[in-house]
């Protein structure tokens, strides 16, 4: 690492998915999203990662890795169906070397997409043994990566905490699955959709977990006003440190309008050979009920507005990575040159994204942020990267004050997961969270696998897969709907009817067992933490 | 001002309908709630009473199924259209549950939930959807209703209307804002961000020194009140008075204090984020002297549509 530099970068990716997995049947199109994300986002991320270790390029950068993304990534039946899903997507791209033999352009990134998916299936499978949280695991242990956890199920706190016991379960189980496999304590939590209330600080605490991640304004708006912005964490009251996302950064990379991922030498994400080849052909690799689905294979590149696209070039969409990093680079030398004059410590600039966005929309995003982790490595600079942990640890002096109420949704509040296509969920979510501490307090010492603390324990796990941010974000977002309201019925009903059981002491083990099957998340839980 | 969203009607009626296909064949449930219900009430009332509410639960829905449908007619064709083929996928629904059901006798237990229509408790609870908006739900038991009903009269809640009271704690004002029988949920306008909030369900009467006259101290009667909200803030606190601002060292948590004699940082902020629509905002509002300074939301966010995932 670079000696005294006048400010620092940390990049700070939140990987998050909901607990998808459906044994019952294999037509459940919401499972791809996981199989798309490891072959999109999270393998390109980690053979980034191998190549800088291997050129021995210093880098640092956190991660926030979600419970149910690390159950679904640690589940038998989803990495079986994961390499059912590499393999057919091999079928298919080695199908369109065929179909595409006149045109050499095409031909040759079907052949990419052999080499891709058949290179994604050896990582997968020999490599990393079907799992691949031991590669993210090993990134931390050598100290290039620092891997923080979240809410035990993305339950958005804002509007869970009027019970505060059910965020203080959320933030437990958390903690508990990440030492499960990362065999140490998290220092840090993403809060689920920078979702921050001052009543969490008590829990967190509690629990060991010494910063949080904000929006802008939960640091600008905070109380009293932070003298240094988001260039220097705050401390609350409580003892929880805080860390903003820095604005201009941010804009850069995620503008829909002249942000990166807009480059017209990228990936073109909305054209697939789902929706461009002719049917017949492509009928068994789409959704099963015979819509056209995107598959993975893309062709084109973004080209320009309104105008017919181009073949994708991999050298050019290289080209404009270099070129964007070196911007990216450019900028934050000025930026924290500038900001450094004004802050008593070295200005910290916290870049946080969503994890997928890098790779599965912004195709070219892991490469980009390893052209840049280099860059900074070896291009002279007064800056370095660094972790919110190394931070706290070089200045562990800040300033008092206590965050904004605030999360990282359209508009900055609550608006995302409470409007009027989805707070009709709320009720029953609060009444869910009351039955749930009601049922812990009435039986607070059953023994362990006894089928009644069996049951306590399943309420636990449907409660907390009912309290999923996603459903309610998918309600708004207006985008697969009809699933997200069904999983919401599903979990409330099995809670309700698991509660009614319970206390009439007559508890179907048959139903039971059939869906501690279907929701097997948190396979350890303990319902007493609701007590 | 009170801003009532018009989904309210519409979902109250769809859960109303829901209500109805579920009433009909959980009936099971519904004896238990009921068996509930006398465990609590004495034996000799609580046979009355439970017979009593269930017809007054159903003739209410069917009221109010009426109503509403009569209302949203007026408004416009296209939501009774809508309305109608609700009405027809219910029903469809529900016939092929119980033809599934007959024939499903031994086969496994096939999961099919709706959402419980309501719980049955009184309450009212708050949350803050902005630092200006608060959301609010309520329930009225059917306990409760019929305790009113022997209380006051057949006719109290015909003459009387529901409000709900909003109590800032912070700048310790009140009001109060007539709601409606129909609505279970309400969005309400605040005018303060940045304080805490409490809100009281209640009747008033209606008709005061009339022959329909309720005998309510104050025309009011309070019924319930909700958990305590903090609306969140909503503006850089700047704040010019500010003289010292207090550090702590997190390895050891001592706390020192600091002198600031300006916030040099936020007199360069437009020069330090180097953003346009930043520079404009801070010239054209000369925003130190203003003391409301809003940052614009332009940041992209997983409310971004761009993630495809979700």
């Amino acid at each position: 690492m670079k000696k005294n530099p006048k400010g620092y970068v940390s990049f700070v990716l939140h990987a998050h998915l909901p607990f998808v997995h459906h044994p019952e049947n294999d037509t459940y199109l919401e499972e791809q999203w996981l199989f798309e994300a490891i072959s999109e986002t999270y393998i390109p991320l980690l053979l980034n990662f191998e190549k800088l270790e291997k050129e021995n390029v210093d880098f640092r950068i956190t991660m926030s890795m979600t419970p149910p993304l690390l159950n679904m990534l640690d589940n038998k039946l989803l990495q079986d169906r994961y390499i059912k899903y590499l393999k057919t997507h091999i079928e298919l791209a080695k199908k369109e070397v065929d179909r595409n033999s006149e045109n050499i352009n095409l031909k040759n990134l079907a052949q990419y997409y052999v080499d891709r998916y058949t290179n994604d299936l050896h990582v997968f499978k020999d490599i990393y043994k079907c799992n691949i949280i031991t590669g993210f695991k090993h990134f931390q242990d050598i100290g290039v990566l620092e891997i923080i956890t979240c809410g035990a199920t993305h339950g958005y706190f804002p509007i869970l905490y009027i019970n505060e016991k059910t965020i203080r379960a959320q933030i437990a189980v958390g903690v508990q699955t990440y030492e499960k496999y990362f065999g140490r304590k998290p220092r840090g939590i993403w809060l689920p959709e920078c979702g921050y209330v001052p009543e969490s600080d008590k829990y967190l605490r509690e629990f060991g977990i010494q910063y949080i991640i904000t929006e802008t304004h939960g640091i600008l708006y905070a109380n009293p006003i932070p003298i240094y912005g988001t260039f220097a964490p705050i401390v609350s009251p409580n003892g929880v440190v805080a860390f903003g996302r820095d604005m201009e950064s941010s804009r850069q990379v995620w503008s829909s309008i002249n942000g990166y991922p807009g480059d017209y030498n990228y990936r073109e994400f909305y054209r697939d050979i789902g929706y461009d080849a002719p049917y017949d052909y492509i009928k068994p690799y789409i959704a099963c009920n015979g819509a056209r689905v995107p598959t993975g294979i893309k062709y084109y590149r973004i080209t320009g507005k309104d105008c017919p696209k181009d073949y994708y070039n991999i050298q050019w969409a290289w080209d404009s990575i270099n070129k964007q990093a070196g911007h990216f680079f450019d900028s934050r030398q000025a930026q924290i040159s500038e900001a450094s004059k004004f802050t008593k410590n070295p200005p910290i600039v916290l870049c946080p994204y969503d994890a997928e966005l890098y790779g599965h929309w912004w195709y070219e995003g892991p490469d980009w942020l390893y052209t840049l982790f280099k860059k900074i490595y070896y291009d002279k600079c007064d800056f370095d990267l660094i972790t919110p942990s190394e931070y706290i640890d070089k200045y562990p002096q800040m300033q008092v004050s206590t965050p904004c109420r605030s999360s990282w949704g359209a508009n900055g509040y609550s608006e995302v997961w409470l409007n009027q296509t989805n707070d009709y969920v709320h009720r029953h979510l609060h009444i869910a969270g009351d039955r749930m501490v009601e049922l812990a307090n009435l039986y607070p010492n059953e023994p362990k696998d006894s089928l009644r603390s069996n049951a306590l324990n399943q309420c636990a796990r449907e409660l907390l897969l009912a309290q999923s941010s996603d459903w309610l974000f998918i309600i708004t977002n207006g985008t697969m709907v009809d699933y997200a309201k069904k999983r919401i019925k599903d979990h409330i009903g099995r809670f309700t009817k698991l509660y009614f059981q319970i206390k009439d002491d007559k508890i179907d083990s048959e139903f039971l067992k059939k869906i501690e099957n279907y929701d097997c998340i948190f396979p350890e839980i303990d319902y007493k933490i609701y007590k | 001002m009170p801003r009532k969203k018009a989904n309210n009607l519409e979902n109250t009626e769809k859960e109303i309908k829901k209500a109805e296909v579920i009433s009909e064949k959980t009936s099971t449930k519904k004896e238990a709630k009921s068996k509930l219900e006398k465990k609590t009430a004495t034996k000799s009332t609580s046979k009355k009473s439970s017979s009593n509410t269930k017809k007054e639960v159903t003739k209410k829905i069917s009221t109010k199924a009426t109503k509403t449908t009569k209302k949203s007619a007026t408004r416009s064709k296209k939501s009774a259209s809508e309305k109608a083929s609700l009405k027809k996928s219910t029903t469809r629904k529900s016939k092929t549950k119980e033809e599934s059901v007959k024939d499903n006798v031994n086969v496994e237990i096939l999961e099919y939930y709706d959402l419980p229509y309501r719980y049955n408790q009184t309450v009212v609870k708050v949350l803050a959807q902005t630092p200006t908006t608060l959301f609010i739900y309520w329930d009225i038991s059917d306990s409760d209703r019929a305790n009113f009903v022997e209380q006051y009269g057949e006719e109290f809640f015909n003459n009387t209307k529901p409000v709900l009271v909003i109590h800032n704690n912070t700048m310790h004002y009140s009001f109060e804002i007539e709601i409606d029988d129909f609505a279970n949920s309400w969005y309400l306008h605040v005018n303060d961000a940045n304080c805490n909030y409490t809100v009281e369900l209640g009747r008033r009467a209606k008709y005061y020194n009339e022959e329909n006259s309720i005998d309510l101290p104050n025309n009011y009667l309070y019924l319930t009140s909700s958990n305590a909200i903090d609306a969140p803030n909503d503006h850089v606190l700047l704040d010019k008075n500010l003289k010292t601002v207090y550090f702590m060292d997190t390895r050891t948590n001592i706390i020192t204090e600091e002198d600031i004699t300006s916030v040099s940082f936020f007199r360069n902020i437009g020069k330090i984020y180097n953003l346009y629509d930043l520079h404009s905002d801070f010239n054209k509002n000369n925003w130190l002297n203003s003391n409301h300074w809003q940052l614009d939301f332009k940041n992209p966010s997983s409310g971004n549509p761009s993630s495809t995932f979700k």
